[in-house]
């Protein structure tokens, strides 16, 4: 052990006998065991972790750590993608508004020939070529 | 006098008849009581002088690197102790394990002392 570490563990234990009688007592406990056990250093191991730093020091400017939190957590659901959509008001707009620079064709006369023939025209006089189905 | 019979208590565990195992365990306890007093001593010290809190947060940051050095060695320690009875290859190796936790713990314990020296604690 170093020299120096070895001065001052002796001079604490000096100023801890004094302190706290019950120190010695302690020391005794472990300079006497004869061949330490698992549960020795079990012990030893909970007696090092028993104290935090608030309870050597209770006038500590330092903010607690073991704040009990009365207010629920927020829970924030888990962030979801999105598809990417095209509008539809700029399909529909593509669609309705006319490109004069490139007007839609006329349907052809077969087409228009294949077209169904309507009971009425559209002033809602009958339609001569119309005929009624059998 | 108190000094001298701590000193010659460990110089005297370190005989023939005394274990590694029990020199560590030894080493380890009395590192214990002695951050135990150092850690009042500083207690005592914020009441009295109110320090900085960046210098509580230094000793606070060297006393939990302490803690956490010291229960390595004794989690160590309790290995050791359990295979040194088989006195196989895995008992050497858990005694090499347990000099070393030792050796952290008193680095970090002699770190922590010479910081509270440094702050005006009389140690």
């Amino acid at each position: 052990m170093n020299p120096a570490l070895l001065a001052l563990i002796v001079s604490l234990i000096e100023e801890a006998v004094k302190v706290a009688p019950g120190v010695a007592e302690d020391l005794k406990l472990i300079f006497e065991n004869p061949s330490p056990v698992p549960a020795d250093w079990e012990a030893l191991r909970a007696k090092v972790l028993a104290k935090s730093y608030a309870d050597y020091v209770p006038a500590s400017a330092l903010p607690p750590e073991n704040v009990v939190k009365l207010s629920a957590p927020v829970v924030t659901p888990p962030a979801t993608e999105t598809p990417v959509v095209a509008k539809p008001e700029a399909i529909q707009t593509a669609v309705e508004t006319p490109n004069p620079q490139n007007p839609a064709p006329e349907p052809s006369p077969a087409i228009a020939a294949a077209a169904p023939v309507t009971a009425y025209l559209p002033d809602g006089s009958p339609n001569p070529a119309y005929v009624h189905p059998a | 006098m108190l000094a001298f019979c701590s000193l010659a208590l460990m110089f005297a565990s370190t005989g023939c008849n005394t274990t590694p195992q029990k020199v560590a365990y030894q080493s380890a306890g009395t590192a214990v009581v002695s951050v135990d007093t150092a850690m009042n001593l500083w207690g005592a010290y914020v009441a009295a002088n109110h320090p900085p809190a960046a210098q509580e947060q230094a000793v606070k940051n060297a006393y939990e690197k302490y803690q956490t050095a010291m229960a390595l060695a004794c989690d160590a320690g309790a290995v050791y102790a359990a295979t040194s009875v088989t006195n196989s290859a895995s008992s050497s190796q858990a005694s090499l394990a347990l000099q070393q936790a030792i050796t952290n713990a008193n680095a970090e314990l002699l770190d922590l002392e010479n910081l509270l020296t440094q702050l005006g604690v009389k140690l």
